[in-house]
């Protein structure tokens, strides 16, 4: 014998294999679904020989290969749920009336709530229909020995005999002793035997056989109440003098006096027995004892034990009945009223004393049974019945100290991710829509199965659904009786072998316009991934050619077949539209296998650069591995916050890719996941317009570009850190904070900043919260050339994305954003101080040039607005310029501007003295940044003059070198990071502290070891000259652009 | 009697958590039984793990714990950890791992989902209860042992599975581990690595032995 912790299902399935059963067939459902995986699991281990196993196609057919086993003298087992046992009803039926030999249990599973059910239906009132046994176990330890019994019982009396557990049987668990390996009982009588005057069913051997049932029914009832062995199915507890409640073992005396009784049926014994252990507790603390009680539990309920609910009942007044689903105790115990003078009240669902559909529990026995006690135990001590202690006061409660305060959003099961049912019910819509069909037009006839939970937001695929292979037929009804509307049914592989086949023949037999969409995804998923005809595989791992669902559609007689990979979009599209358009029954087989039978794709990201938070993907494909962060900041999204992907659950289907319409989902190989980012934005502090927006004098201009040095390269590594942190830094980057010189300035950055948190001069800070809205109408506010200048900083200043990109070109970037905002002030000799600043005196030359400075002696008809304006319609922009920010004003709307497509940007090329930035280069394919109108003021400047090609090929070097000390320097920064990161983690999780109301900021961040990596970190320019990284990007130079040679 | 609620999203974990404790249990000698919803495990939706001990030789009758009742509930995701409170006794305490899996129905309808949030909620929850039981001067437990306040403890389960460089896969071991080092339950986390070599399959059991080290 060997001790497990097993569950219910797994336990009845050892029992069964220990009583000696050899056949085991059924159809997975849910909650019976273990019982034949685990004698699978158990016949490959070796440890339950010589027996049959198998998934049948469906219930019906599972019943009849075990009965025509049991003829054969081997014992059989059928599992399935209740609704399943409507399909096999048939067999059920017409079977009691044949017989059985060896035994036949039919393992029912009930499924009170319901909690994954359609129906509500209670399986002893079939057993009772069928004039069949039935066992109610209330445990799993009692339901395991019940099994044994019910074998016995089945061969005693030729009966199939049902065995009943419900979900919180079938899914419990707890330690079971089990011997290590079992055999099957050999078959009674060597197999089987022709007997035709019994084995088939003409009406004269039913009527026979009606009386041999009745006869066995009354035997069986004698059993129940004199086998040793079924008594401990029936048990009566008595309430005992030192309070509790104890089994009573001898039924020859009369049980102990008392006036009240509970009779309870399956689990809800187990709530009673506790609501009475909760409700003694209460007794013995407020001084109130119980009064007597007896509680019966009615294992057996068909056929009722009569003379144990008598023996049981004797001399009560009242009784109070707590089952699920229907009420077969109560009415079984108000017939006995019938035929007994004294017989006890009887209390229950049809008096209104207990819970008349969905599950019991022990908080509603408490409040029943002390309810029952409060009413009848006070009249059973007022007639006379003294020896009876003081009466239970009030109705007792459970209650819940705790609730939480809000709302919690519901977490109902979803399609997974990646699921090819979600591809298959878009490729439907959007076939429709191309076809013109609206949605209200069309009915989708659901079935049962994952793909039921289309019906979901935003999917909301499933109009109908009814029971296996419903989905079909009903789509043929709806077709008979609505002209104007299209039909299409769904159904899976498995259900359309269990029940939908019939349903394709009618179709096409009868004529019905439908379009049936199967969804083949390989398995019976719903119910635990089981194989089923149409896989090739079954239960004990033997292949078997698939049965081929086309070969059944074309056998069939369905003109129109298709075959898609709803994973395909756009095939599954055109496959779609071809079954839909076809007149007649059609047919289209999605396949594509069950994400969780496949590795894992390469997860989806969303590039937070051209999100825009349309919330396009979430409203359209609903994939859960697609989350929203509202507090997510990006260069196009605005305060909408960000679509997010999990790429933990993610499983690579491709689905949402096409669906953005800014192609900002993508799948790429080296991507690591996506940390999911909190706003690094203080929420409470918003951009105001009035607010001075960026420097507000030349000095803090000043200011701003001297930290740039520091900070782009600070802001680089302070961005890792923030990422390996989970983004859960500080709203405020870190500037250098230690360098000379820096820190008067770093406050008035911040001072500035905390004003208007954006500062697009800072690469850091435009790459994450940039607003581009904000920017403009701040910049619009102040200067009047300003909406110039802010065009060109934001086409300077590239919408954030690829941070890499971004920040290789900060510096480059952030010149030249000084440049031209001096430039828009006016102020051109700022414009070539800021330029030498930064290191860039080709800049300085440049604007001096198009200043007309005497200093350049160029050409002076290059003008600031010359420079900013468009070859083609000059005069246009003239016009336009002057009365720029009151036109911007009023073409756009009050408030916040929309965004608007997306238009082919040109590259605009900055040339200084000659040095052309190309402001694309490097850029990864089809990268595109928004435009605006205004876009069209910037022009085109003089193409470059040609790269002597010996400077070329040295520039060319150069900036190899360069990029090789940078990834050096970041392999370098990471190592820092991962060993402050360990150092920090070494202290223990941080708890909330007791007593305080809010846990610390954030539970338990570790402390900033990025700090101490900054500060560690070189950062005077000598390691980092800022001249190097421009010129990477010049593809020439003379003696006015960046020196050559001689730098790090 | 001990009852344990493990309440998480399908797919992180709690019906081997569940049997976890329960083999812990066992090898006590107490009788134990648990519960679960099951279905749900692949397709995202809340499931919930009951798991009641008779540690006092006791026996377990119904499988599912009784509101209030909870000693303990142990949150793989601070949500689900919120929508189980109504089982939390009074004494109770909340383990809950910090790190949010969003819903479906969150994404859609544009409700922020925040962690923060769930546990700020929770605790000013049970600190006020705390208060009122510090202040109602009846100090009554269920067990007769000296009550206990109502705690929430916060687990940053990404910075613990960072530091062991382990996959979350291991959260319910973590969590586990979390939950029993806590002293409130009469099981230790030694019980709990006694545990996990019979019932993980044995390629896993040094991973999970090391996630226990917190």
């Amino acid at each position: 014998m060997v001790r497990r912790f097993l569950m219910g299902n797994e336990a009845f399935a050892h029992a069964a294999l220990a009583a000696g059963c050899g056949l085991f067939a059924g159809y997975p459902g849910t909650p019976s679904s273990e019982v034949i995986e685990t004698v699978a699991r158990l016949h490959q281990d070796g440890s339950a020989q010589d027996i049959h196993v198998e998934w049948s196609t469906n219930e019906k057919a599972a019943l009849e290969v075990a009965a025509a086993a049991s003829l054969s003298g081997v014992r059989s087992l059928v599992t399935c749920k209740q609704v399943g046992l409507n399909v096999a009803s048939d067999a059920l039926m017409s079977l009691n009336y044949v017989g059985v030999k060896g035994g036949l249990v039919i393992l029912v599973a009930d499924d009170p709530g319901p909690i994954s059910s359609q129906t509500e239906q209670d399986t002893r009132r079939f057993a009772a229909f069928a004039k069949v046994p039935v066992f109610d176990p209330a445990t799993p330890e009692q339901g395991a020995a019940m099994i044994g019994h019910a074998f016995e019982m089945s061969e005693r009396y030729r009966t199939p005999v049902i065995f009943r557990p419900t979900t919180r049987i079938d899914h419990a668990s707890t330690f079971f002793d089990f011997p290590e390996a079992t055999h099957p009982r050999p078959a009674l009588g060597d197999g089987f035997n022709r007997n035709p005057a019994d084995y088939v069913i003409f009406p004269p051997r039913a009527y026979q056989a009606h009386g041999e049932i009745n006869e066995r029914l009354n035997a069986i009832s004698h059993d129940l109440m004199y086998d040793p062995d079924l008594m401990p199915f029936n048990p009566l507890f008595v309430r005992t003098g030192a309070g509790g409640f104890q089994l009573e073992t001898d039924r020859e005396q009369a049980p102990a006096p008392a006036k009240l009784g509970i009779v309870t049926g399956g689990v809800s014994t187990q709530y009673a027995r506790e609501a009475l252990r909760i409700l003694h507790q209460r007794a013995a603390r407020s001084g109130h004892p119980l009064p007597p009680l007896r509680l019966l539990q009615v294992g057996t309920p068909y056929p009722f034990p009569r003379r144990v609910a008598s023996r049981a009942l004797k001399d009560l007044t009242d009784v109070l009945v707590l089952e699920e689903l229907d009420s077969v105790i109560e009415e079984e115990l108000q017939k006995m009223a019938n035929a007994s003078f004294l017989w006890p009240r009887v209390h229950g669902k049809l008096s209104d004393e207990a819970n008349t559909r969905g599950e019991n529990s022990t908080e509603d026995a408490v409040m029943r049974i002390s309810a029952f006690l409060e009413a009848y135990a006070e009249e059973a001590a007022a007639e006379g019945a003294a020896s009876d202690a003081p009466a239970v006061t009030r109705v007792a409660t459970v209650a819940s100290p705790f609730a939480y305060p809000g709302e919690l959003p519901a977490r109902p099961a979803v399609l997974c991710a990646g699921c090819p049912h979600r591809a298959s019910f878009l490729a439907i819509k959007r076939a429709l829509k191309r076809l013109g069909i609206k949605r209200e037009d069309a009915v989708f006839a659901g079935d049962i199965g994952c793909y039921t939970l289309g019906n979901a937001a935003p999917l909301d695929a499933v109009d109908t659904c009814l029971c296996m292979g419903g989905g079909i037929t009903m789509a043929q009804g709806i077709a008979a009786t609505n002209a104007g509307k299209k039909a299409i049914a769904f159904v899976g592989d498995s259900t359309f072998f269990a029940s939908g086949m019939t349903g394709v023949v009618n179709a096409a037999y009868n004529g019905h316009d439908v379009t049936i969409c199967v969804l083949d995804n390989a398995t019976t998923a719903m119910t635990g991934l089981q194989p089923h005809p149409g896989t090739g595989l079954t239960l004990r791992g033997e292949r078997r050619a698939p049965v081929s669902i086309k070969a059944v559609l074309e056998a069939s007689n369905i003109q129109k077949i298709v075959e898609a990979d709803p994973l395909d979009p756009d095939a599954a599209e055109e496959a779609a539209l071809q079954a839909l358009e076809f007149e007649g029954p059609s047919v289209i087989i999605f396949k594509s296998p069950c994400v969780w039978t496949q590795p894992f794709g390469i997860p989806a990201k969303v590039n937070s650069s051209k999100c825009t938070g349309c919330k396009k993907c979430v409203a359209q494909v609903g994939c859960p591995a697609i989350g929203f962060e509202l507090g997510a900041r990006g260069a196009k999204s605005g305060k909408r916050g960000q679509a997010v992907i999990d790429a933990a659950q993610c499983n690579g289907c491709g689905l949402c890719l096409p669906v953005c319409p800014v192609d900002a989902i993508s799948q790429v190989p080296e991507l690591e996941p996506q940390p999911v980012r909190q706003s690094r934005l203080n929420r409470d502090v918003a951009p105001s317009v009035e607010d001075a927006f960026g420097p507000e004098t030349a000095e803090e201009l000043d200011a701003l570009v001297a930290l740039d040095a520091e900070a782009s390269q600070d802001a680089e590594w302070w961005e890792e850190d923030a990422f390996a942190a989970g983004g859960s830094a500080d709203p405020a980057p870190g500037l250098a904070t230690e360098a000379p010189g820096v820190t008067l300035a770093h406050e008035r950055l911040s001072g500035i900043r905390s004003r208007v948190p954006i500062i697009p001069m800072n690469p850091y800070a435009a790459d994450d919260e940039f607003e581009r809205d904000d920017l403009y109408e701040a910049m619009t506010a102040r200067h009047p050339h300003a909406n110039v200048a802010t065009s060109a900083v934001r086409r300077v200043i590239k919408p954030a994305g690829e941070r890499r990109y971004f920040m290789k070109d900060a510096i480059q970037r952030s010149a030249a954003a000084a440049v031209f905002a001096y430039t828009a002030l006016g102020e051109a000799s700022q414009a070539a101080q800021i330029a030498l600043t930064a290191g860039e005196r080709a800049a300085a030359a440049s604007s001096k040039r198009r200043q007309g400075s005497p200093d350049y002696g160029g050409n002076s008809e290059l003008s600031l607005d010359a420079l900013f304006s468009s070859d083609e319609d000059a005069p246009a922009h003239e016009a336009a310029k002057g009365a720029g920010r009151e036109s911007r004003a009023a073409e756009e709307p009050a408030g916040r501007t929309r965004h608007e497509p997306d238009e082919p940007l040109d590259e605009l090329e900055l040339s200084f003295d000659g040095v052309q930035l190309d402001w694309d280069d490097e850029a990864p394919a089809g990268h595109r940044t928004r435009g605006r109108s205004s876009e069209r003021n910037l022009r085109r400047v003089a193409p470059a003059e040609e790269v002597p090609a010996h400077e070329e090929r040295a520039a060319d070097a150069e900036a190899d070198a360069e990029r090789e000390r940078e990834r050096q320097r970041r392999a370098a920064r990471k190592a820092r990071q991962a060993r402050a990161a360990e150092r920090a983690d070494a202290e223990p999780p941080v708890t909330g502290p007791q007593g305080s109301l809010i846990p610390q900021g954030r539970p338990a961040e570790a402390p900033r070891a990025q700090t101490r990596s900054r500060s560690q970190a070189p950062r005077s320019s000598e390691t980092r000259p800022v001249r190097s990284r421009f010129a990477d990007y010049g593809r020439r130079s003379d003696g006015n652009g960046p020196q050559q040679g001689g730098r790090s | 009697m001990t009852n344990i609620l493990i309440a998480g999203v399908g797919g992180q974990g709690t019906v081997l958590a569940a049997k976890l404790l329960a083999t812990a249990a066992t090898n006590k000698g107490w009788q134990v039984r648990t519960a679960e919803t099951i279905g749900m495990a692949q397709r995202g939706g809340s499931v919930v793990s009951h798991v009641r001990m008779g540690d006092a030789g006791e026996e377990v009758l119904a499988p599912l714990i009784t509101h209030g009742t909870a000693d303990m509930i142990i949150g793989f995701e601070p949500g689900e950890a919120a929508r189980a409170l109504p089982y939390l006794a009074r004494d109770g305490m909340v383990v809950t791992a910090t790190t949010t899996v969003q819903p479906v129905t969150s994404a859609l309808s544009g409700q922020p989902y925040d962690a923060q949030e769930i546990l700020n909620a929770m605790q000013t929850l049970l600190y006020n209860e705390a208060v009122r039981m510090r202040t109602s001067g009846r100090r009554r437990s269920r067990n007769g042992a000296a009550p206990h306040e109502p705690e929430l403890v916060c687990v940053n389960d990404a910075a613990v599975l960072r530091r062991l460089g382990a996959s979350r896969r291991m959260l319910n071991t973590v969590m586990l581990a979390a939950a029993l080092s806590k002293g409130r339950v009469p099981l230790t986390v030694e019980d709990l690595r006694e545990a996990i070599p019979q019932v993980i399959k044995p390629q896993h059991v040094p991973a999970n032995l090391r996630a226990t080290e917190l």
